[in-house]
């Protein structure tokens, strides 16, 4: 009996391009006063916008600067990690658009590669696998360089 | 908004204490606190408390209506309220008896903030909010497991790599805030701990250490206040609530830390990053209400959940500019006997954190410390002092007190 090929399930639906798309997350841009929202947005949030526009959908850059990172040593309450545990690196990237945005960066990248102010590009990545076997999916960010 | 007086402080010890209800733990606050004022409680006018989000057992939710759950106990028959702002509950109960008292509701009112949260990190509750993308605070665990700490331990990784803070220093500041600790009677730990301990502790998110890291604690504590006309009664030196300024959530504010997993557009637009935060915007409210600034004060108790961050309120607090804590931690300044003492209790590296509580609790140190009965870690000739805390949601206060 042959294998089912595995099925990919987004970790939460709408924040990111699915392959085989390009790996984008999906944010939006108000046409008034040109400010970028990660999640998506209804309407602009900018206090200081006429708000006379719509806002749209757009992808949002796939590439970003470390603004700052740590490596969780503990396991955090329900986070789907496999047993045993393994430290891994988490992080804050700074978008073009202005955004921060947090990103798994990875069990392979603690303080001996990372730097703040390096440049990150974002992949889709298996966040973990669900009780179906099917690989549900995320964003993780990882150093250009590598 | 009208300065009010400080007729009397009270408070719980703080630890862990699974045999009190935070009911318990407030009740003994409060009577502690209408002792210290020595008053009648009937002249008590209004109850302003802190919600315990963990208190009580569903039904009535107690900890929900913890005013009314105190006031009952008490034998109090009044107007009572509750609020929940974080860990800015206990200055915002404060704030609306002040508010009480300024508008001429009432001349005296109990503030109180209590609580007996679950051991270790926080996480979500309640229902499984899976597939519910709106709730920032629930996916930023599930995504990435991106826990209280790991928030605060990005923030000592920027300072490490952009103003040279050592894990040396790190250590170090828990270090002196023990030293402290041994002789405050509410400290929850007061052991005095070696730089060799703290850096021999697991770490916890890197670089914090977990004595680096504030443990979440029960604890409670009390204020009996009002007017300044109704003090005279009691008492010809009162101490004074001069301002209590509040910091909130601006557009701007990167606010990682607070829950959610992405900032607005254009963190920091102007000025200087931390000019973006409501822990500034909550001092500079406070300096502006009270005619005062940071020049003028005594000494200030921070709201020091990691190591880190009592580095941070020196700048947010404009004690000195973008990254020269370091090396104005390393100088002895910042210390008793020094020229601005920061955090002569130990701080929340003694106590841990009972949420609703804390802001209370360093209410009632600054008390204290004014009333000059701050035994073993009193600031010699106290008159100004600063407290201040930083809640969840984007609230953050400043609170100025004088005598």
């Amino acid at each position: 009996m042959e294998d089912m090929p595995k099925k990919q399930i987004p970790a939460v639906e709408g924040l990111f391009t699915m392959p085989p798309e390009e790996p984008h997350l999906k944010g939006s841009k108000c046409n008034a006063c040109g400010d970028y929202f990660f999640p998506r947005v209804d309407s602009c949030r900018n206090p200081h916008c006429s708000k006379d526009k719509p806002v749209e959908e757009v992808l949002l850059s796939r590439k970003g600067k470390l603004y700052s990172f740590t490596v969780n040593h503990y396991p955090p309450p329900i986070f789907h990690k496999p047993d045993p545990f393994v430290p891994y690196s988490l992080g804050l990237i700074e978008l073009p658009e202005g955004i921060r945005v947090t990103s798994i960066i990875g069990e392979e990248y603690n303080q001996d590669n990372l730097k703040v102010g390096m440049e990150m590009e974002m992949i889709i990545d298996k966040l973990y696998e669900d009780k179906d076997g099917n690989e549900v999916i995320s964003w993780r960010f990882l150093p250009v360089s590598s | 908004m009208q300065e009010i007086a400080i007729l009397g402080v009270g408070r719980h010890q703080w630890g862990k204490f699974p045999e009190k209800s935070f009911a318990d733990l407030a009740e003994e606050a409060c009577l502690k606190a209408l002792e210290d004022a020595n008053i009648d409680r009937k002249e008590i006018e209004f109850v302003s408390g802190g919600v315990d989000p963990y208190g009580g057992t569903g039904g009535m939710a107690l900890g929900l209506l913890a005013g009314n759950t105190i006031s009952s106990r008490l034998g109090l028959t009044l107007p009572a309220t509750s609020c929940y702002n974080g860990c800015a509950t206990g200055g915002w109960a404060l704030k609306t008896a002040q508010a009480y008292i300024s508008a001429g509701f009432c001349d005296m009112a109990l503030v109180f903030g209590s609580s007996s949260p679950p051991k270790g990190f926080f996480a979500p509750t309640g229902k499984d909010n899976e597939f519910d993308p709106s709730d920032f605070d629930f996916q930023r665990f599930r995504l990435f497991g991106s826990t209280n700490v790991s928030g605060f331990a990005q923030g000592a990784l920027r300072r490490m790599q952009l103003y040279g803070l050592t894990d040396d220093d790190l250590a170090e500041i828990k270090v002196r805030a023990s030293k402290y600790a041994q002789y405050n009677p509410y400290a929850r730990y007061r052991k005095v701990y070696t730089k060799e301990e703290v850096l021999q502790s697991p770490i916890v998110s890197y670089p914090l250490h977990l004595y680096e890291v504030c443990a979440t604690s029960d604890g409670a504590a009390a204020a009996v206040v009002c007017s300044l006309e109704k003090a005279k009664q009691y008492t010809t030196k009162p101490v004074i609530i001069s301002a209590i300024g509040i910091g909130y959530t601006d557009y701007n504010d990167p606010g990682y830390t607070r829950g959610g997993f992405a900032s607005n557009a254009k963190p920091a637009v102007q000025g200087r990053e931390f000019e973006n935060t409501v822990e500034y915007r909550a001092g500079k409210a406070a300096y502006e209400e009270a005619g005062i600034g940071p020049e003028d004060l005594s000494f200030a108790e921070v709201y020091d959940l990691t190591s880190s961050m009592k580095l941070d309120w020196l700048e947010f607090l404009q004690i000195c500019d973008e990254g020269e804590p370091e090396s104005m931690f390393r100088s002895g300044e910042i210390e008793l006997g020094g020229r601005l003492p920061i955090g002569p209790s130990g701080g929340v590296a003694a106590t841990g954190e009972a949420i609703p509580a804390q802001a209370l609790y360093f209410v009632a140190e600054v008390a204290d410390q004014l009333m000059g009965r701050a035994e073993g870690r009193q600031v010699e000739g106290a008159k100004v002092g600063l407290c201040v805390n930083s809640g969840a949601g984007g609230n953050a206060q400043a609170i100025i007190m004088k005598r």
